[in-house]
């Protein structure tokens, strides 16, 4: 399955090295502005949106009709997918902390204004980054990268705007009674969620023919 | 003797087709398996492969069901399809490093070695490779992990005969070892005829004819007469087919008839034209 990982990872070099790009830029761009929730959702949903392109790679190289010869179980494929979601929502998660560690240098006095640290914010937009994905592969094995985009596309505004709304629900009503509660549901949620559809994506890639 | 493969009565329907077969695999041998395009050949080897669902029957691999022992079982096969499925903008190197971490037996030197002596640029992007140097490359991977089985989708369509040439004598050198066999499907006859020791026939889903390839070539003929004397042969005819000059028929144990019928005249069969009267050909 590490296999399975690294040729996803190997294949996504391209797309890697512009997010890590688009991550510096944008961070430089809306960090000092205040915007740093903005910028943690946006690079979030786009690390979030690379397993969706591993999904679209395989299928044009029809590499599992291949992968399904080798000593590889449908499952191990499916869950490196999973795990691939959550490798790719980590490193979201240290290069918004580290351009947050910059910001609170460079800049002291936005943070004493907050009522939160930012830091609660890359931790809440984490957990709540490998939801999209938990979301959008059971989709995918089912309908195919090419038919699931318009799906997708319906998915991306009504999941991103169903999760800005439950992070704006914990910030408000829990955040200030109790931050780590608060820190920690986000994270149980998602793993859960995660579970749950890794669960219906083993089902359905388990009965796909090639 | 041992069977590499073994399937019975493998059966799978879909929407206007069906299939229903039956042959073994004998252990050290090459099996041409053979029909024409639509005839469910790669329906069988994908069943065989459990890359779709059967409606019935059963597979055995080295005498085991994939359900059993799938991983142990696919560590010791390599399958090479009629298309490349490695991905485009990663290069042979890149697949190193990945079959290392999915085959136990995975042999990095003789990876690279097949990569020398097929002249394949180990460091560049598979897109740019043609499609001969992409099976190639397939063939490669299938045998550096040193499997016991090769199973290969027509694996010299659309290539030149150079190339399928060079193909079919690696195949050759691989099954000088005895506990090696190979179960490749082709239209392709003339290549077959170079190659293999059994041939399996398949016509709209069912076998027709699975026998050695030599007891094949040395009993059966193709028998020319007028229509008048069709009925006379009916006892050893297959199939036959009328054309403007009369008739031919598909015959089996030629020895016998000519002892009988002294006087028919009956051309040897080459794969190609079994194959072409065996599909096109009706029944007596």
């Amino acid at each position: 399955m590490n296999a399975l990982i690294l040729k996803d990872l190997l294949n996504l070099r391209t797309s890697l090295k512009t997010l890590a790009v688009m991550m510096i830029i944008f961070g430089i761009i809306f960090i000092p502005g205040k915007n740093y929730i903005a910028f943690y959702f946006i690079m979030m949903i786009f690390a979030a949106m690379l397993p969706s392109t591993s999904i679209s790679l395989d299928e044009m190289s029809k590499w599992d009709k291949y992968a399904l010869t080798m000593p590889i179980t449908r499952r191990e494929i499916v869950k490196s997918k999973y795990i691939l979601s959550i490798i790719l929502a980590c490193i979201s998660l240290i290069i918004s902390a580290v351009l947050t560690m910059i910001f609170v240098l460079a800049f002291p006095e936005q943070i004493e204004h907050s009522v939160v640290s930012p830091f609660y914010f890359v931790i809440v937009i984490f957990a709540l980054g490998p939801l999209y994905g938990s979301i959008i592969l059971p989709i995918l094995y089912k309908f195919g990268s090419v038919n699931a985009r318009y799906i997708m596309m319906g998915v991306i505004v009504i999941a991103g705007s169903a999760v800005l709304v439950i992070f704006m629900i914990l910030v408000n009503v829990i955040g200030s009674v109790n931050p780590v509660a608060a820190t920690l549901l986000p994270i149980a949620v998602s793993l859960a969620i995660m579970f749950i559809s890794y669960k219906l994506s083993c089902r359905i890639y388990g009965r796909k023919e090639f | 003797m041992e069977n590499a493969v073994s399937v019975k009565n493998l059966c799978k329907d879909y929407d206007g087709f069906s299939l229903d077969v039956s042959f073994d695999l004998p252990k050290g041998s090459i099996m041409g398996f053979i029909g024409e395009n639509g005839a469910g050949k790669t329906t069988t080897i994908k069943a065989i492969l459990g890359l779709i669902k059967i409606n019935s029957g059963e597979v055995e691999i080295f005498g085991k069901k994939l359900s059993e022992d799938e991983k142990e079982i696919k560590e010791k096969i390599g399958v090479v399809f009629d298309e490349c499925c490695l991905h485009d903008n990663l290069t042979p190197s890149d697949f190193i490093k990945i079959f290392a971490g999915i085959y136990k037996n995975f042999d990095k030197d003789l990876y690279e070695k097949y990569l020398n002596d097929f002249k394949l640029p180990k460091d560049k992007k598979i897109k740019i490779f043609s499609q001969g140097m992409k099976m190639k490359l397939s063939i490669a991977s299938a045998l550096s992990h040193k499997p016991e089985l090769l199973i290969l989708d027509e694996p010299t369509s659309g290539l030149d005969p150079v190339v399928r040439e060079e193909i079919l004598d690696i195949f050759l050198d691989f099954i000088q070892d005895e506990n090696h066999s190979i179960l490749i499907s082709s239209h392709i006859t003339s290549d077959l005829d170079k190659i293999a020791d059994y041939l399996t026939f398949i016509h709209d889903g069912k076998i027709v004819l699975s026998d050695s390839k030599d007891e094949i070539i040395e009993n059966m003929g193709i028998l020319k007469c007028s229509p008048d004397e069709l009925n006379k042969f009916k006892a050893y005819a297959v199939s036959y087919r009328t054309n403007q000059f009369g008739c031919e028929i598909l015959v089996k144990n030629k020895s016998g008839l000519l002892e009988k019928f002294p006087n028919s005249i009956i051309d040897s069969a080459n794969t190609e034209s079994i194959m072409v009267m065996l599909s096109r050909g009706d029944k007596l």
